[in-house]
């Protein structure tokens, strides 16, 4: 019912697209969330549902009706700013009331409502205090309170973690879940963090900054969080997706076949990918790419460790090698003995090794973790 | 140059406290001067012109307060300053909010045209005004100096009110209208509260100008009763220009609350005045 | 009107908010107040300017005779000497004064904070008090100043100051730079104030000493700061009118005549409202032209980042 739909949408500030042909639907209570680069109009998008933003070409649905000219309040969608932007000369009971007050809802009623939300939120010893007055986790959920207050269609959140610390980022990312679940709404979500992305998304849309937006439009890729960790549609989702990123070396195919190709890297080393490399000339330039924890040691490139960061419970080992030009990062158990300036080798086990044509495009993988 | 420690001050900093004090003292001397001869006789001021008053006078005050009307000027003074402070401040709040905020054909023009406002001396228009205003009928009324002094004290609050509008968070405003609340009610809940200081300060700039304010009110009104102390202590030390003690007395009299309001809120006169012209 | 597709982030364009006539709304009070007490008599005085009206009867249509008898009326030609060397005065008494001022008291030790707040006090005081103060300090009987100089001998030297054309025009600029000195000063320790202390104490220790420090860092950081004071003065003192007019009103012998006192009298001593409005149009035209130039000026020489 309240499905949000994108059509061909785009936006334009002035000087040039800043968001183009976007086109998306978003199902019923689905959680979705958008990542990108600074700067690649994530906030945009997300206002432009809100209606603070006028949308400059396309159009959004929401629950099957034309919103580009319904008013902001009229589009049943609730935004968590940022900043909270919460009102500084009122209370906090004030700021969660103001909606139904504009709305119109006796005095008894609101405040049996915010009583309730703010029990919910474990806000209720704070209602005569002063946004000032709280820390940032607690404003934190005043604004969340306050989006849940409207019983929106839709929650909208622009980076609602940013400026909280660790702990209470992963605290109030299981408050957004239970959330989710809670109400069933749909949710779009916007974060420049992957983790909070992967961990909270249904459904993940990338999206493309500067000449990749100019050239193939804003959305890189939309998918589930494995279908864009296991099959990024280019190389700039592969690299984005996944921390640390992804290694890349640059190689020439030498063997293609339907479902397996071997490239060369220009020191001669030859490596093995799993990917349906018929289309694919003998000759082209590739880059070949592999996560981190997918790299073994092995026999297949010999490197020399640069610096190992250990976590406990594993640990990144960084070595540089003749073949690519940063250091190649390979995750290896935590109590591993490796130290700055060791001889490794490396192995790249071929199924777990993507390939990306000259236009940076994916050659298809001809093996899908996710089948299993 | 800057002292950058609180710690006891080195033979420098005690010469330039010392030479500031001196000069300081210099300036402030004349108006001290006036404060205590008004407490003084006539006789006194003109044999020993330094000395404190022998007997002090108060009688000199009560004396200048009824022959000069002062209580007239006073009640007149405050009526045109606080409705032209008033005036000015609500109709400048709301229309820099448009300007800083809302789409309207025309913004950026009437902009424009509200800027050359602060270029233009009130000269400029004094003797046209006098004529218009005689036309209207306001003449010698007291709305005569408030529609004069609201106007011209237009430009500089818009001015400052739209640079305050611009250091301000949107998100606020975004979400008062996300909750329904229309142009007017944002405006009402939220942008008003919010800009308070701003209107605080701008309004005691303004009250200070228009307290002050001489030229208007000398040639707009000709009447005692609708006449303002600016223009009222002119006449009066006319009249008594040998009766010093009385003279004095009245100046002390109209001068000491607008220092005492001054004292009071000097930081946001300063702060007005630094944001209006500084940069 | 094309600002409407431009939403430059100033504006909204936004959905249900339309680039609203409704908005219009919220400007039409102040448009209104502004239209009919300024925007107004500024052009009428244009029409009036071109007229011969006693302010009673129809006025005349003369077309530029009174701009051609302003330009022959040796008083006011005089006038706008006066107010030259007045504008060169009050940057002397008022700016440079301040700007000193503001470096001698720009500390943060106690008590400097007092007279800094002392040192400002006569900027609220209105000019018609301290007219009114310093005709009595340089009154020839009793004033303080010939009573001063008497009190040190120098009785000889006492003079009527405010009734003689040698000494009138000074004392005003005198009393113009005590009244407005401390505005300046204040202006300019809010500059000072933006100054990163690092940059002294470099300089400090490259040995540069207290006027070196002045004239190399203070000064030159302060440009656009004094620039903007300057227009101050300059607009302002064009503009000058209570402090001439409760000191001497033009006298003696018309030697402190500025424009403005000269308008007062032509529009109503003297019955000639005409003549009076382009005296008015004149004074606007040179003090928006100057103003104009100036800015120019000053955006050419553009501020200093730091
Ligand atoms: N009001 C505006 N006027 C002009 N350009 C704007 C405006 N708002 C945003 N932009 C531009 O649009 C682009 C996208 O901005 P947006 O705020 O949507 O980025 P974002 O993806 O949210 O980035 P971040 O992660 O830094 O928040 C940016 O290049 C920005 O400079
Ligand atoms: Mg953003």
């Amino acid at each position: 019912m309240a499905e949000i739909v994108f059509d061909k949408v785009a936006k334009d500030f002035g000087g040039g697209p800043v968001v183009r042909d976007v086109s998306l639907t978003i199902p019923e209570g689905e959680f979705c969330v958008f990542v990108g680069p600074s700067g690649c109009g994530k906030s945009t998008l997300l206002r432009m549902v809100a209606g603070l933003e006028s949308i400059t070409a396309g159009e959004i649905r929401i629950g099957g009706k034309r919103a580009n000219d319904i008013p902001p309040a009229k589009r049943g969608a609730a935004l968590v700013f940022q900043t909270y932007a919460l009102f500084p000369h009122m209370t906090i009971a004030e700021n969660l009331g103001f909606g139904l007050k504009i709305r119109g809802a006796a005095k008894a009623e609101r405040d049996a409502k915010v009583l309730g939300v703010a029990k919910d939120l474990e806000l209720d010893g704070l209602l005569e205090r002063r946004p000032r007055e709280l820390s940032g986790g607690q404003r934190q959920r005043v604004a969340i309170g306050r989006a849940m207050l409207r019983d929106p269609q839709v929650f909208l959140f622009d980076e609602p973690l940013s400026n909280l610390d660790a702990a209470l980022r992963v605290h109030t990312r299981l408050r957004i879940a239970k959330l989710h679940q809670d109400t069933g709404r749909s949710m779009i979500y916007v974060t420049h963090d992957q983790v909070e992305a992967m961990t909270l998304a249904d459904r993940i849309v990338l999206l493309n900054t500067g000449e990749r937006t100019a050239r193939e439009g804003s959305l890189a890729q939309i998918g589930t969080p494995l279908e864009l960790y296991h099959h990024p549609r280019s190389l700039f989702v592969a690299g984005f997706i996944g921390a640390p990123r992804m290694n890349f070396i640059a190689a020439r195919v030498v063997e293609a076949f339907f479902d397996r190709m071997v490239a060369e890297t220009a020191s001669g080393l030859r490596i093995a990918a799993a990917v349906c490399a018929d289309g694919i000339k003998i000759g082209d330039p590739v880059t070949l790419g592999i996560r981190p924890e997918h790299v073994t040691f092995g026999d297949t490139l010999a490197a020399r460790v640069l610096n190992v960061e250990r976590f406990g419970d594993s640990s990144l080992v960084y070595a540089d090698c003749a073949e690519a030009k940063e250091p190649i990062v390979a995750r290896a158990e935590g109590g591993t003995r490796l130290k700055r300036g060791d001889a490794v080798s490396f192995a790249f086990p071929a199924e777990h090794v993507h390939a990306f044509d000259a236009q940076e495009r994916a050659v298809p993988r001809s093996v899908d973790p996710l089948a299993q | 140059m800057r002292s950058n420690t609180e710690a006891p001050g080195t033979p420098r900093d005690w010469l330039q406290f010392g030479l500031g004090a001196v000069v300081v003292a210099g300036m402030c001397f004349p108006a001290l001067w006036m404060i205590y001869s008004s407490f003084k006789t006539n006789r006194e001021i003109f044999r020993t012109p330094y000395a404190l008053p022998g007997t002090w006078h108060w009688e000199n005050l009560t004396k200048a307060w009824n022959e000069g009307g002062l209580g007239v000027l006073y009640v007149n003074s405050i009526l045109v300053t606080a409705a032209s402070v008033i005036l000015c401040a609500g109709f400048a709040t709301l229309a820099a909010y448009a300007f800083a905020r809302l789409e309207f054909p025309g913004r950026r023009v009437l902009y424009r045209i509200f800027l050359i406002g602060l270029l233009l001396p009130p000269p400029a228009v004094a003797i046209a005004l006098f004529t218009q205003l005689r036309d209207m009928g306001l003449l010698n009324t007291l709305w005569a100096l408030i529609f004069a002094n609201a106007a011209w004290s237009l430009s500089i609050t818009l001015y400052l009110m739209s640079g305050y509008f611009r250091t301000l968070k949107r998100e606020m405003e975004e979400a008062a209208r996300l909750e329904g609340a229309d142009t007017f009610r944002v405006f009402w809940y939220v942008i008003l509260p919010m800009v308070k200081p701003a209107i605080i300060t701008t309004a005691i700039l303004n009250t200070i100008n228009i307290w002050n304010e001489l030229m208007f009110a000398l040639l707009f009104i000709s009447d005692d009763a609708s006449r303002t102390l600016p223009a009222g202590i002119v006449r009066f030390s006319g009249f008594h220009s040998t009766n010093y003690a009385l003279v004095f007395a009245a100046l002390t009299i109209t001068t000491v609350p607008i220092m005492i309001l001054y004292f009071v809120s000097q930081r946001h006169v300063i702060r007005g005045l630094t944001a209006a012209r500084a940069d | 009107m094309a600002i409407a597709a431009q939403n430059n982030g100033l504006g909204g364009g936004r959905p249900g908010e339309g680039a609203g006539i409704a908005n219009l709304l919220f400007v039409i009070p102040a448009l209104t107040l502004y239209a009919l007490f300024v925007l107004w008599p500024l052009a009428s005085s244009l029409y009036y300017s071109l007229t011969d009206w006693d302010g009673i009867g129809a006025p005349r249509w003369v077309g530029l005779a009174n701009f051609t008898r302003a330009f022959a009326d040796d008083i006011h030609l005089a006038s706008y000497v006066h107010v030259t060397l007045y504008i060169l005065g009050t940057l002397v008494f008022e700016v440079s004064f301040g700007l000193v001022m503001a470096v001698m008291l720009n500390s943060d030790r106690p008590g400097f904070a007092l007279l800094r707040g002392l040192f400002f006090s006569p900027v609220v005081l209105s000019m018609s008090a301290a007219g009114v103060l310093w005709n009595f300090v340089f009154d020839y009987r009793t004033g303080l100043v010939n009573a001063m100089l008497k009190g040190i001998g120098l009785g000889d030297w006492a003079q009527p100051w405010l009734s003689q054309p040698a000494t009138a025009l000074i004392c005003v600029m005198l009393v113009s730079g005590w009244k407005f000195a401390g505005l300046y000063m204040i202006l300019f320790f809010a500059a000072l104030r933006r100054i990163p202390r690092s940059l002294y104490e470099a300089a400090t220790l490259e040995g540069a000493g207290p006027i070196r420090r002045f004239f190399s860092i203070t000064l030159p950081l302060l440009k656009q700061n004094v620039l903007i004071c300057g227009l101050l003065a300059v607009t302002g003192g064009f503009a000058g009118f209570d402090l001439f007019f409760t000191m001497t009103n033009g006298q003696p012998y018309n030697s402190t005549e500025v424009p403005v006192t000269w308008i007062v009298k032509m529009a109503f001593d003297s019955d000639q409202l005409g003549y009076g409005i382009a005296l008015t149009v004149i004074l606007t035209v040179v003090v928006s032209l100057i103003s104009l130039l100036y800015l120019r000026f000053a955006e050419r020489s553009h501020a200093v980042e730091y």
